[in-house]
């Protein structure tokens, strides 16, 4: 493939379409990953941004309501945003519904399409994750993981979370975490802490531990985790202060959330 | 809920809603909004306040032509500016003007939020800007800093095939697809994928490189 994006034509066809934004879906993603370490991507597109520019600029003018400035101060931290978050947070750990179906909602479904079409990488995850050595004899199931697909509130797939039913040999769950948005962005003195939503719905969220928003991460947990992990009926990802909730439960927004599912 | 609380917004100066290209001259001097970025990155909410009073009716414009729909453009908006911020110490003034630098993020987190094809795109709607740029007589924008550009761009658009021209304008302001766009033209994927390529080539052509950033 990388032979394929050292044709120049190509590189500034490429350029040039997704400054206009044609170019979509998977392969404007494949295109933006491709940009990051390529300098002379990032200077065709932006040769091209220029060029385009004046289209943006003669758009007629469009106030937006005050609200929206407020949203962005308080999601900067810019004011105590306390009233959203006490909302939000009980939210995301009461009052749902039973079935994981209706509780989930849309939102799930829309995720599972979106897992379809990221199931070859996750179950590789999963099984290189199996590779290692577990501390069970032999017997015990080599294949068989989980994962949690957690969407935003628009129902768009944020995060990938993948973990298997094994610890490994050094009393350790290794979860990975995959960012599949496009634009994680982390507000200003926060963390994003992830939780495991138990099967009971009335006891409260684990922690898993905190989560940056690079692409691809790993987790540790302990062994003792693992039943809960294997029993988990979601997962959920809450804005903390900086260095994860105080108080052990989600104390934040919840952000991203989604149904752990067997693999 | 706590609106008292929200961060002061200084009241914009008596400026007229809806003006087309009203904000090019009055507040979007290039090397003041650079300023204004550069102080973002010092963490200075001052600026940032200042940086959106003077940039949002322009960005939230990209976002509505794009999303089509007010809640999905106010969700795309807060999200740049989220980003703006963020992101403001990662600025390159060698790379991009600041005006150019914001739009480019407006209109790609828009483009992430557009799943739904926009359905009744109208012809006339779709040619806006195009006319915009054969119609308008001399005015504010022709005193701002990036008139050359724009005049260049719309001479070089009017050698470009009318058909080209269209699809060009139509990707870039309503963030259409090439399968969208077949669809709302009626014309087979690969005409449309053709006429891109050659819009965007004759345009190149025609502009050539773009020159220095040469708005300091």
């Amino acid at each position: 493939m990388p032979t394929r994006y050292s044709d120049p034509r190509l590189r500034e066809l490429l350029a040039a379409e997704y400054a206009l934004g044609s170019l979509r879906g998977r392969a404007r993603d494949r295109f933006r990953s491709l940009m990051r370490y390529d300098r002379g991507l990032q200077l065709e597109v932006a040769q091209w941004e220029a060029r385009l520019q004046p289209i943006a600029d003669r758009l007629p003018e469009r106030q937006p309501p005050a609200r929206v400035w407020q949203t962005i101060g308080s999601r900067l931290g810019h004011e105590s945003p306390e009233v959203a978050l006490a909302a939000t947070a009980s939210a995301a750990t009461h009052s749902q519904p039973p079935s994981t179906r209706s509780r989930w909602g849309l939102a799930w479904w829309r995720g599972l399409a979106v897992a379809m079409a990221l199931s070859t990488i996750s179950l590789a995850i999963v099984l290189r994750t199996n590779d290692q050595p577990a501390t069970g004899g032999p017997g015990t199931a080599a294949i068989g993981g989980m994962m949690a697909i957690l969407t935003d509130a628009s129902a768009q797939p944020t995060m990938l979370v993948s973990w298997p039913m094994q610890a490994r040999s050094d009393g350790k769950v290794e979860l990975r975490v995959r960012i599949i948005m496009d634009h994680p962005t982390m507000d200003a003195n926060t963390s994003w802490q992830l939780w495991l939503m138990p099967a009971d719905a009335n006891a409260r969220p684990q922690s898993v531990g905190l989560v940056g928003i690079e692409p691809e991460q790993r987790l540790l947990v302990d062994a003792a985790m693992l039943k809960a992990l294997s029993e988990g009926s979601g997962m959920a990802l809450s804005n903390e202060p900086a260095g994860g909730s105080p108080s052990g439960a989600p104390s934040g927004p919840v952000i991203f959330r989604g149904p752990c599912i067997k693999v | 809920m706590a609106d008292d609380a929200a961060l002061p917004l200084p009241a914009s100066p008596a400026s007229g809603t809806g003006s087309r290209g009203a904000g090019v001259a009055s507040g979007l001097d290039p090397a003041r909004l650079g300023d204004l970025i550069a102080r973002c990155a010092l963490r200075d909410q001052a600026a940032f306040a200042e940086l959106y009073r003077l940039t949002s009716a322009k960005l939230f414009a990209v976002c509505v032509r794009i999303l089509r729909r007010d809640d999905q453009a106010e969700e795309a908006l807060q999200d740049s500016y989220v980003n703006i911020w963020n992101h403001c110490a990662d600025y390159r003034p060698d790379l991009a003007a600041p005006m150019t630098w914001m739009t480019s993020i407006v209109r790609n987190r828009a483009l992430d939020l557009k799943r739904r094809p926009a359905l009744e795109v109208t012809g006339e709607d779709s040619d806006a800007w195009v006319e915009a740029f054969a119609d308008q007589a001399p005015g504010p924008a022709e005193q701002a800093q990036d008139a050359a550009a724009a005049r260049r761009l719309e001479q070089c658009l009017d050698r470009v095939d009318a058909r080209q021209r269209q699809v060009l304008a139509l990707a870039f302001t309503h963030g259409l697809s090439h399968s969208e766009l077949a669809q709302h033209l009626r014309v087979p994927l690969g005409s449309i994928k053709t006429w891109i390529r050659r819009g965007l080539i004759r345009l190149k052509d025609c502009l050539g490189g773009v020159a220095e950033v040469d708005w300091r």
